[in-house]
């Protein structure tokens, strides 16, 4: 009986080719173009977008300063955008965010704490969950176009690190530099929520993003927040 | 957008009240001859000039107007959402459509998996060759007496390259006009034009690139910013002008897709583009377009203004393989029409700022037939512009067979001057059970051909409108086998083999 199984499933598992060529150099089945519900223009699309930003602006104290350009932003997810009409669409954002704040080492430092280090990094893991609204300008084709986003997104702190480095320690370590990783750190809060402003040319978008809700958690109220404000950059990939 | 809340926008008019218009005063001697060649009647409503109170009502309210069109009756103008309501208010207003200025074709250096030693000058002989130079050569047609309208990003060096100073020393170009800045110098600019250009009428002591080294010319710069920025309205008003020059042929390397477009609106209805180009075509012009490079993109499909109607679009081949090249866009036009009519080398010598250099894209292929088409039309100036088209459709290395990435092939200059030379049965088909077998008779020898001997093959829906095509490399007496039950009886199964071209029903009981 095996055997005739067998036979079966080869026959419907690997069906009559409509032809056996030689080599193929080109192929095509050609279908007469039609309008689709998924486009850049469509009623519906969705793209990956890759970015970069820089965290900005001046932190709640002294004594929680950053070293901008150093402290940088990194984003990789998936856009999906509504067409509601050709100039209003809207849609969400999901995100997987890194954030490394690069804090300035002074006598001033109390962020997390006054120890001074070679150099001394906290870095945020996060995934993310956004919703936008989107103005486009402009007649188009099959194009994303001219647009304006303004949006809103929820934070969740998957990791916190903070991650220190130093040279000239213990010789006993046979080592001249060391690295030092501190986890779960229980003065950051593990959600939070921001505001967010772009504009875009195609693929193309400038991105501002406002954290609403502080850093560090109420239980510490010692710990000032560090800048809430990223400039960006970002790619579309479609 | 030209001001806050304004922008450029076309102004159609309803009709063209009665005026004076003296078509010997319009037109250029050249123009009249063409029409009357052709038995055309010597200006129809689309020439009359638009009416002068049409124009300044519309000044009136929305300022200072850009662009006329005779073709479209139209005119543009910069105008903000409240001028536009009141211009549709004008009861000779019959619409108002946005101007586009978008992205068109973009020039890309394309690499294909075949090596070249950087020899132009083998490339040149080659990219002639393909399309049978020689014979032209030998009849001493070089496109003289044809007037050929060139419309790109600018030509700068024409007025000085070694490479044109044939066309300068006799006095061949006959107009030229800057539609981007409003002045007749179109000597800047981008190169690409002065590319195209090249690949029509390029010439010096060392090669030929083009075909119509003896034609005239004139020159309009259509494109701001060369590719990729461009406006159809200089297009549209380049045509006007060209057919008011007495063009025979406007080539064009310009073309617009997603920017603006939906794949489903190119059906030569649509776009403005196409729609002027097939009023020129109606004028007797022949208007011949690139096809596209947007083969390999998500796009896939042809531009406008090569989805129009009754022009000759032009796809893209490599000139080492005869086969289409991988960024060539594809047809058919979004209502079925066979697109690309004929194709040509798009991997050309062309001329560059110092010396000849090998460049990418149907932007090449297109003058490349531009300068074919014109020998044909010396060769017989009684044909109109539509029996030259068909004509070099027939010309075409697959004739009869097509496909949407080749058309009916590479035209041949041969086919004009000597009958087909009939060969044996080189293939058969044949139904073997449920199966279509395609049987080669006899290998052929190891011969270096022109075009290599690819075969070719499709199956067409009744209408003509092709289900599937495809090009397959001959290493065995069988190269084909085709399963009848995936086929519907209607299906014809077309089959091209080294210039003979069979086809069958694919109903097993009809064989």
């Amino acid at each position: 009986m095996k055997p005739l199984i067998y036979a079966i499933l080869i026959i419907f598992l690997f069906p009559v080719p409509e032809a056996f060529p030689q080599e193929v150099l080109l192929e095509k089945e050609v279908e007469l173009p039609r309008r689709t519900d998924f486009g850049p223009n469509s009623r519906r699309f969705s793209h990956f977008y890759l970015g970069f930003g820089f965290p900005a602006g001046p932190s709640e104290f002294e004594g929680a300063g950053i070293r901008h350009i150093r402290s940088k932003e990194a984003v990789a997810g998936r856009r999906f955008k509504y067409k509601f009409t050709e100039i209003l669409a809207g849609g969400f954002d999901l995100e997987y965010r890194k954030t490394s704040f690069d804090l300035v080492q002074n006598a001033e430092k109390i962020f997390p704490n006054n120890r001074l280090h070679e150099k001394e990094l906290l870095i945020l893991h996060q995934a993310v969950a956004g919703l936008y609204f989107r103005i486009n300008s402009g007649e188009r084709g099959d194009y994303m176009g001219t647009f304006i986003d303004l949006g809103t997104d929820a934070v969740w702190l998957v990791e916190g690190k903070h991650v220190v480095y130093n040279t000239g320690i213990d010789p006993a370590y046979e080592a001249v530099r060391s690295k030092t990783v501190y986890k779960k750190l229980k003065y950051l809060n593990s959600f939070f929520y921001g505001a967010k402003a772009r504009v875009g040319w195609n693929r193309y978008l400038l991105t501002v993003h406002y954290r609403l809700s502080p850093l560090t958690g109420e239980d510490y109220p010692a710990y000032p927040d560090l800048p809430r404000w990223t400039f960006g950059l970002q790619v579309g990939i479609h | 957008m030209h001001a806050r809340g304004k922008e450029k926008v076309w102004v159609v008019f309803t009709d063209k009240p009665s005026g004076y218009f003296d078509p010997a005063e319009y037109f250029d001697p050249h123009s009249l001859q063409r029409r009357v060649r052709q038995g055309l009647p010597v200006f129809d409503e689309a020439d009359l000039p638009v009416s002068v109170d049409y124009i300044r009502r519309v000044e009136e309210i929305a300022g200072r107007v850009e662009k006329v069109s005779r073709w479209l009756n139209a005119v543009t103008v910069y105008a903000g959402r409240k001028e536009q309501q009141a211009l549709h208010r004008l009861p000779f207003v019959a619409s108002i459509e946005p101007v586009l200025r978008v992205p068109a074709f973009s020039l890309k250096a394309y690499r294909q998996e075949v090596p070249w030693s950087g020899d132009e000058e083998v490339m040149a002989e080659l990219q002639l060759a393909l399309l049978d130079g020689d014979v032209f050569d030998s009849l001493g047609m070089d496109g003289r007496g044809v007037r050929i309208a060139v419309f790109d990003a600018g030509f700068p060096e024409v007025d000085k390259h070694s490479l044109f100073a044939h066309i300068r020393e006799e006095g061949r170009i006959v107009a030229t006009h800057d539609f981007v800045k409003g002045t007749d110098y179109v000597f800047s600019g981008n190169f690409h034009g002065t590319m195209v250009l090249s690949c029509i009428a390029g010439k010096n002591e060392e090669m030929t690139l083009g075909l119509a080294t003896g034609a005239e010319f004139i020159l309009a710069r259509t494109e701001q910013w060369g590719e990729p920025f461009s406006e159809e309205e200089n297009w549209v008003c380049a045509m006007e002008w060209a057919d008011r020059y007495g063009a025979d042929i406007i080539s064009s390397s310009l073309g617009y897709t997603f920017h603006r477009y939906f794949t489903d609106q190119m059906n030569g209805r649509v776009a403005m583009v196409s729609r002027a180009a097939s009023l020129a075509a109606r004028k007797g012009i022949l208007v011949v377009n690139a096809m596209g490079n947007a083969g390999a993109s998500r796009w896939e499909i042809l531009g406008a203004p090569a989805d129009a109607d009754s022009i000759l679009s032009v796809g893209g081949v490599d000139p080492f393989t005869g086969r289409h090249i991988a960024f060539s866009s594809f047809g058919p036009s979004a209502d079925g029409r066979l697109k690309p009519n004929v194709c040509a080398p798009a991997r050309a010598a062309v001329a560059g700022r110092r010396k000849v250099k090998t460049a990418y894209g149907t932007s090449f292929s297109t003058p490349l037939v531009t300068g074919f088409a014109a020998c044909v039309m010396q060769m017989h100036p009684e044909w109109n512009n539509m029996e030259l088209l068909h004509a070099m459709e027939r010309s075409g290395h697959l004739y009869p067979y097509y496909d949407y990435a080749h058309g009916y092939g590479i035209p041949q200059a041969s086919y004009f001057t000597k009958k087909k030379e009939v060969e044996g049965e080189l293939f058969t088909i044949s139904a073997d059970g449920e199966n279509l077998v395609v049987k080669i008779r006899g290998m052929p020898p190891d011969s270096a051909e022109k075009i290599p001997a690819y075969l070719y093959y499709h199956i067409a829906r009744p209408g003509g409108l092709l289900k599937k095509y495809a090009v397959i490399e001959v290493s065995d007496s069988i190269p084909l086998v085709i399963s009848a039950q995936r086929l519907n009886p209607d299906d014809i199964l077309r089959v091209y083999y080294r210039g003979q071209t069979r086809s069958l029903p694919a109903k097993i009981t009809d064989l």
